[in-house]
């Protein structure tokens, strides 16, 4: 009778024990089935990687048509033969003109590869803060050794990103200061916003000592603006910002390329996108 | 497995406790995932959303959006009906013709069976009557040519389909050499009662003829109490008819004389039908006998309507047939109805059985005084029961020598409240329809003018009490006035069917109508009165599906609506028909005005999407297969999307300017005109790059101090003429520079650019096209989209 009830004992564990497996397994797999169907999986990075004469420069252009985030860009003064590339043969298209070996040399910056992996919200599947994101971009181009140390300075929404120090002809590093950053003198009067850049760009050369061009602009937008502003003794940085601020809700932003030849910079003024 | 349940015990609990552990840990994850989902996001994102500006009405509308009532889901499916007339021979008349009114909603086969007149029935070849179709036919042109040589009594149509699909009227034509009198076919099977009377009329000379037709296979018998005391039994054999012929009393002193009948049947009171003539007479004084059924009568008053006054001689005769004394008092009405002093005779008291020549003396000195009463309709106030008291009103055209015979009766039960009369107007036929409203209070019907190939609607209609609305067709055709569907009845339309029916009156309503078609080169002087089976159902319908809106424009939101045959499933399209309310889900993206009736006009606000509802009344009649109609109201909700658009230009053309200056000297100002319908003026125009982009810069190198050439955005403004300018197409000064330095000329860029217009809600593109600039050693080149490249020296 003992070893009956023991036996029937034994029995009710054994089944008990094999509907807690059960169970457990039920339970694993619809843990795994709803982690794979959730947000769980999804990745937290995204990753930018460029190769470009101007890494920086793609690499935030980049980030900017994605995140819709302005990000300036100011070249360094590319001025020792280790960060430049002689490109005349590859450019020219006139070399049938000159000797061999006479024609005015193309130089560009060397550049090379920049990669970077950061961290995004996986709710907005944007970085939380552009600074953070676009200084581990610096700071991957520091450590990777390329041309130029670059400084990121935030203004509002605004981000620019301009060289603190550049290889001087001897290849010692020396601190820069960017021309945008000199303060400028401009008489208050009234301009369309062409004209405005015009005379922004003689004043920064004047003030700087090294040649601004006007490269590229939104004409039509900048040829309909009309503006008195003028600055005195204004950092030529925030006196662009300032007047980009109040043109009726454009996002401008701009690159501020170093030609090593003629030794001038060419600024370059682009919209930037609101879609994302 | 089986190793593991024959373990030890100490194994099966470390076993117990890892499953519960992973469980444990399966859960703690699933409550993470669940926290973190994006769903719950979506969730709660939606309960969080801003309330839309939605216009929410506390009513609560209980039927489903478009929905419409079953049609007679409860009338008697189709059955074998038959109609039949006792006489199409009279010896007084020279040939019968027959008319057939279809009311059928799809082409019906009707038999006729032709009895002679000692009940020997000849089947006739099946006739298909198309829908709402009306035919004129000789009767013996129906007879097998074989059978023609008889002498007939009645005659049957058969079919099979609800009550009244299909009706018929016989008019018998050339009587006493000239006239023609009318004779109405009986519904077999309404179960009448065993009595009919009649009062009549009968001018010096001449002489009523009584037909008396047997319409079962079985004898019945008939007895037939004249008012001057004299009685008859006649027996009626299987299918025949009997004439009774009584002449009237030649008495110089009186152009005519009152006579009377009372029948009571013996036998199946189906069975027995009558139809009585007046023919002859010094007057050529031809017209029907009316028998009333007292025993089935609704209400106690007289009825008639279109009473012709002007150059005529009427007579109005009534009896009681009642068992008590009876107060008579007659109202004639013109168009006006009570609204426009009705005349009023002096109550006549009736003894029973007696019957009285009314002095329309009164009457006629009014008419002779008032244009408004040349035709007149009459209430006859009956003081007694229903069917105590039964009339006649008969009127001969003293110029034309016309006699119009006019029904004066109850007003019946709601179907005689419809009507679906043939109207005629070849040769010189013309066909006038009264419809009166015999209620104390205004009430609304709707008319249907059918014609082969097309109807014209007349939209409700509401008289006064006693008000009367007429519809002359020739004068209708001739005026060719559009109705609310834009249809008019074609000038060489001559006949077909005017269809009417009390609409969306209130309870107890009650109309009378009646259509009198003459042709005095033929003497003829018809009138129908046939009712249809129950009133109108509807209306049933839908706002129209409105198209898009622009901005700021409007359109006419309207209504189309559908009426059905209670019975027969007949539709006509009414056109519009009054939405009671209107109303928008998101007034911010439109407007609507007003807030009721056929139609309203709404104006789009804002670009977006939102719909229009409206909700409308209908009212739907059933019939139990015979006499009695259900009514049903109720209403009825639709609603269509209203699409609100900022209207766009349909592209632009593309000018040369003038080239810019300074930095600008090698860029080309372009100048557009935008075109497509509208007014774009101060809107803003804006640009973009293709997508994706299809930038080509030839002269841009990997490594250049100057970026590619591409679209850069711009924001002008259109100016009147709809232009707008400038749009600046080239390089600046300083890249051409620098591209002719690198040695980068001649090379170009093209870009495609999108074009985008300014509406309230965003940007909407109007057009594409592509930017080309150009470098050469010496010049710079501009090309905007399809207009030719402008080209420069320079420096």
């Amino acid at each position: 009778m003992l070893k009956n009830d023991a036996t029937a004992n034994l029995r009710r564990q054994n089944q008990l024990l094999f509907l807690l497996c059960l169970a457990t397994v039920a339970v694993i797999i619809v843990t795994l089935l709803t982690v794979a169907g959730s947000g769980m999986n999804e990745p937290k990075t995204d990753q930018i990687s460029v190769n470009d004469p101007r890494p920086v420069a793609l690499a935030v252009e980049t980030l900017e048509k994605k995140y819709g985030w302005i990000i300036t860009y100011e070249d360094p003064p590319y001025v020792h033969e280790s960060e430049l590339v002689d490109v005349t043969e590859k450019v020219r298209r006139d070399l049938d003109k000159f000797k061999p070996g006479q024609a005015p040399k193309v130089l560009i910056p060397k550049g090379g590869d920049l990669t970077l992996k950061y961290s995004i919200d996986p709710a907005t599947k944007k970085p939380v803060d552009s600074a953070v994101v676009v200084q581990q971009l610096l700071d991957a181009y520091a450590i990777a050794g390329n041309p130029g140390v670059f400084r990121l300075d935030r203004d509002g929404e605004r981000l620019h990103i301009f060289a603190g120090a550049a290889k001087g002809k001897d290849g010692v590093l020396v601190a820069h200061r960017s021309v945008f950053d000199v303060p400028i003198t401009l008489p208050a009067q009234k301009r369309n916003g062409l004209e405005l850049l015009d005379a922004f760009c003689s004043a920064v050369s004047q003030a700087s000592g090294t040649r601004v061009v006007l490269a590229t602009v939104p004409m039509t937008l900048f040829f309909r603006y009309q503006t008195e502003s003028g600055a005195k003794e204004q950092r030529a940085r925030d006196f662009l910002t300032h007047e980009f601020d109040r043109m009726n809700n454009i996002k401008l932003s701009w690159r501020l390329l170093y030609d090593p030849v003629s030794k001038a910079y060419f600024l370059n003024i682009h919209t930037v996108s609101s879609l994302p | 497995m089986r190793y593991l349940f024959r373990s030890t015990s100490k194994a099966k609990t470390l076993l117990a406790i890892t499953c519960i552990m992973i469980m444990a840990i399966c859960f703690a994850i699933l409550s993470q995932v669940s926290i973190s989902s994006p769903f719950k996001n979506m969730t709660a994102a939606a309960a969080a959303a801003p309330p839309k500006n939605v216009n929410i009405r506390g009513k609560e509308r209980t039927n489903a959006q478009g929905q419409t009532p079953p049609r007679c889901s409860s009338c008697p499916p189709p059955i074998p009906r038959s109609i039949y007339v006792p006489a199409i021979e009279l010896s007084e008349a020279s040939t019968c013709e027959i008319v057939l009114n279809s009311r059928s909603a799809n082409e019906i086969e009707v038999t006729p069976t032709f009895y002679t007149v000692t009940g020997e029935p000849i089947l006739g070849e099946p006739l298909r009557l198309k829908p709402a179709e009306i035919r004129f036919a000789r009767v013996d042109s129906l007879i097998p040519r074989s059978a023609r040589h008889h002498h007939w009594g009645g005659m049957t149509l058969s079919f099979v389909g609800s009550i009244l699909e299909v009706w018929a009227q016989i008019t018998f034509h050339g009587v006493g050499g000239r006239g023609s009198i009318d004779e109405t076919f009986n519904i077999l099977g309404d179960q009448p009662s065993d009595t009919r009377e009649a009062v009549w009329w009968l001018p010096k000379k001449g002489t009523a003829v009584i037909a008396l037709g047997n319409s079962s296979n079985a004898p019945i018998q008939t007895t037939a109490n004249f008012s001057d005391g004299e009685a008859k039994q006649i027996t009626i054999a299987p299918f025949a008819t009997e004439f009774i012929r009584r002449r009237s009393a030649d008495r110089p002193d009186r152009s005519g004389s009152v006579d009377s009948v009372k029948l009571t049947v013996t036998g199946s009171s189906d069975a027995m039908r009558v139809a009585g003539f007046i023919v002859g007479g010094d007057k050529s004084f031809d017209s029907s006998i009316r028998f009333a059924d007292t025993k089935k009568v609704a209400q106690p008053n007289l009825y008639a309507t279109n009473l012709r006054l002007q150059n005529t001689e009427p007579h109005m005769v009534l009896k009681n047939t009642g068992l008590a004394d009876i107060s008579a008092r007659p109202r004639f009405f013109s168009a006006a109805g009570e609204n426009e002093n009705p005349v009023e005779l002096p109550a006549i008291v009736l003894r029973p059985n007696e019957t009285v020549d009314v002095n329309l003396t009164p009457l006629m000195q009014a008419a002779a005084a008032r244009p408004d009463l040349n035709a007149v309709s009459v209430n006859v106030v009956n003081s007694g029961a229903p069917g105590s008291l039964i009339g006649a009103w008969n009127g001969t055209d003293t110029i034309k020598l016309l006699t119009y015979d006019v029904p004066l009766r109850d007003s019946g039960p709601i179907r005689n409240s419809t009507g679906s009369y043939p109207w005629r107007t070849d040769q010189d036929y013309t066909t006038i329809v009264n419809i009166t409203n015999v209620s104390d209070h205004a009430a609304s019907f709707v008319a249907d003018i059918r014609f082969p190939g097309g109807h014209y609607f007349v939209p409700t209609l509401e008289l006064p009490a006693g008000g009367t609305a007429r519809f002359d067709l020739r004068k209708m055709i001739s005026e060719q006035r559009p109705d609310n569907q834009g249809n008019v009845i074609p000038l060489s339309t001559t006949g077909g069917q005017f269809h009417w029916s009390i609409f969306h009156s209130p309870p107890s309503s009650k109309f009378i109508g009646r259509s009198e078609v003459i042709s005095v080169s033929r003497g003829v002087g018809s009138s129908y009165s046939c009712p249809g089976c129950c009133p109108d159902s509807g209306p049933f319908g839908t706002i129209n599906p409105p198209p898009s809106v622009f901005l700021g424009e409007s359109f006419t939101a309207s209504t189309t609506g559908t009426i059905y045959d209670g019975c027969t499933g007949y539709a006509t399209n009414v056109g519009w028909f009054a939405m009671e309310e209107f109303w928008m889900d998101d007034e911010s993206i439109a407007s609507y005005s007003p807030e009721s009736g056929s139609s309203t006009l709404v104006t789009g606000l804002f670009p977006g999407q939102t719909a229009l509802h409206g909700i409308y009344s209908w009212q739907s009649f059933t019939s139990d297969g015979w006499s009695i109609c259900y009514e049903d109201r109720g209403q009825t909700e639709d609603q269509q999307p209203v699409d609100v658009q900022c209207k766009v230009p349909t592209g632009e053309t593309s000018a040369a300017d003038v080239w810019g200056t300074g930095n600008l000297a090698t860029v080309h100002m372009w100048k557009q005109t935008l075109t497509g319908t509208g007014d774009f003026t101060n809107r803003t125009i804006a640009e973009q790059e293709g997508t994706p982009a299809t930038i080509s810069d030839a002269c841009h190198f990997p490594g250049s101090m100057v970026d590619p050439y591409t679209v850069t955005g711009l924001d002008a403004t259109v100016t009147a003429g709809n232009q707008w300018k400038p749009d600046a197409v080239g390089r600046s000064t300083g890249a051409v520079t620098y591209y002719r330095q690198q040695g980068r000329s001649p090379c170009s860029a093209t870009a495609s650019q999108v074009m985008f217009i300014s509406c309230p809600d965003m940007l909407h593109q109007y057009t594409t096209g592509n930017l080309v600039v150009g470098i050469t050693a010496t010049e710079v080149s501009s090309k905007r989209h399809s207009a030719s490249a402008q080209t420069k020296a320079w420096p």
